[in-house]
């Protein structure tokens, strides 16, 4: 059972190396792809350019859908964790990315249902979670006192926009406005279909606008 | 176009999502609608204010925290990738005793079910704990036909609401 077992373990390892191979000549596969077939065999190094990858795409996904949270950070790192034990199951039917932001929408769905967004406060007053990543947005940008205020007044209205979206509308408007994917892509993400995406991207317009009217008009 | 359904094709006209002469015919009603202007102006507004909300860069240490992670999960990198395989091997072994265990069960079962006594049998375990059906030893023209009647009148009270639509029907109908 245990010859049975290493061999046909061996021949998986070389349908691999075929396809890894294969990828390179004719590039059917993206590189995200190549890495994870690579891993999957085993070069774990590859999963560390995963992570380089596409650890800002993942982060921002899930700060945006769990309103700046500050555990924003930990909960990417879970998401990479969950690739790296799931690797075994992927199968490249189906871009890496895609698979990436399926893997994203499920946890962030689970985050939320678990919690409630952390209201981040303009005011200097607000938590050391708020604070550390209100920080580094204005380590980022260098603005000056009234720049800042003027920019965490409009980025308060928008996050608070955004978050009074339900769940499927939040993350269809954060998948098309922030990480620009196209509807098909959006859909196989959410697991719908293009038309539904549709729906949810004109209804969260539409709820977005009702909330920022208040502010635009100002 | 009334206002109504302009609004509710504002967000295809601004991704240029329509057919040209619907759009040539929304524009020509923006430029008689305040109403409708305005909503396509802060339709607009808010998609563009939405780039505001930035996010910050993640952390220098990033991809490192991840890999120690995965470190204290398992026993170190290669380690955990052989552990992984061991453990996705006992996980298989689990599978195929469960599977074992259940058709065991079910084949236990089938041979209870078949080795049942027969409905006579007064020392019936199997059925003790439900109420005991009386087969039927004789039966007469008057209790068949009472049957039916229950039958016949069980349809009338399921039915009844559409009966009770159909009589409301005939009526109107002789009305007309």
């Amino acid at each position: 059972m245990a010859s049975i077992d290493k061999a046909a373990t061996e021949r998986g390892h070389q349908r691999k190396e075929r396809a890894i191979s294969k990828g390179s000549m004719d590039e059917p596969f993206d590189r995200d792809t190549q890495l994870m077939l690579r891993l999957q065999a085993g070069e774990t190094a590859c999963f560390e350019q995963l992570v380089e990858r596409h650890k800002q795409r993942v982060f921002n996904l899930v700060f945006r859908f769990l309103g700046g949270s500050g555990e924003a950070e930990d909960i990417a790192q879970e998401i990479f964790l969950d690739i790296y034990h799931a690797r075994t199951r992927y199968k490249p039917t189906a871009r890496f990315t895609t698979w990436l932001y399926i893997i994203c929408r499920n946890t962030c769905f689970k985050q939320q249902r678990k919690r409630r967004p952390v209201s981040l406060s303009v005011s200097a007053g607000a938590g050391t979670a708020e604070n550390s990543v209100a920080s580094r947005l204005e380590d980022h940008h260098n603005p000056s006192p009234l720049e800042a205020a003027l920019h965490g007044e409009r980025a308060l209205a928008v996050r608070r926009a955004i978050d009074a979206l339900p769940a499927s509308q939040k993350m269809a408007l954060i998948l098309s406005r922030y990480e620009e994917l196209p509807y098909k892509d959006i859909a196989a993400a959410m697991g719908c279909s293009v038309k539904a995406v549709k729906s949810l991207l004109h209804r969260a317009k539409m709820n977005v606008k009702d909330k920022l009217t208040g502010y635009l008009e100002k | 176009m009334d206002c109504r359904k302009v609004r509710k094709l504002l967000n295809r006209y601004l991704e240029a999502d329509l057919p040209e002469e619907l759009g040539l015919r929304i524009e020509g009603h923006l430029d008689a609608c305040k109403g409708c202007c305005r909503e396509r102006d802060l339709l607009e507004a808010s998609w563009q204010l939405l780039g505001s909300y930035q996010s910050p860069r993640v952390s220098a240490d990033f991809t490192a925290s991840v890999v120690s992670r995965i470190g204290s999960d398992g026993v170190g990198r290669q380690g955990t990738l052989q552990g992984d395989t061991r453990r996705e091997a006992s996980r298989g072994m689990r599978w195929r005793w469960a599977v074992a265990v259940a058709a065991c069960v079910l084949v236990a079962v089938g041979v209870g079910i078949a080795l049942a006594p027969s409905a006579g049998d007064e020392n019936d375990f199997w059925f003790s704990s439900i109420e005991r059906r009386n087969p039927v030893r004789s039966v007469t023209d008057d209790e068949i036909i009472q049957d039916l009647e229950l039958y016949e009148n069980l349809d009338l009270l399921d039915n009844l609401g559409f009966l009770s639509d159909f009589d409301v029907i005939e009526d109107f109908e002789e009305a007309l």
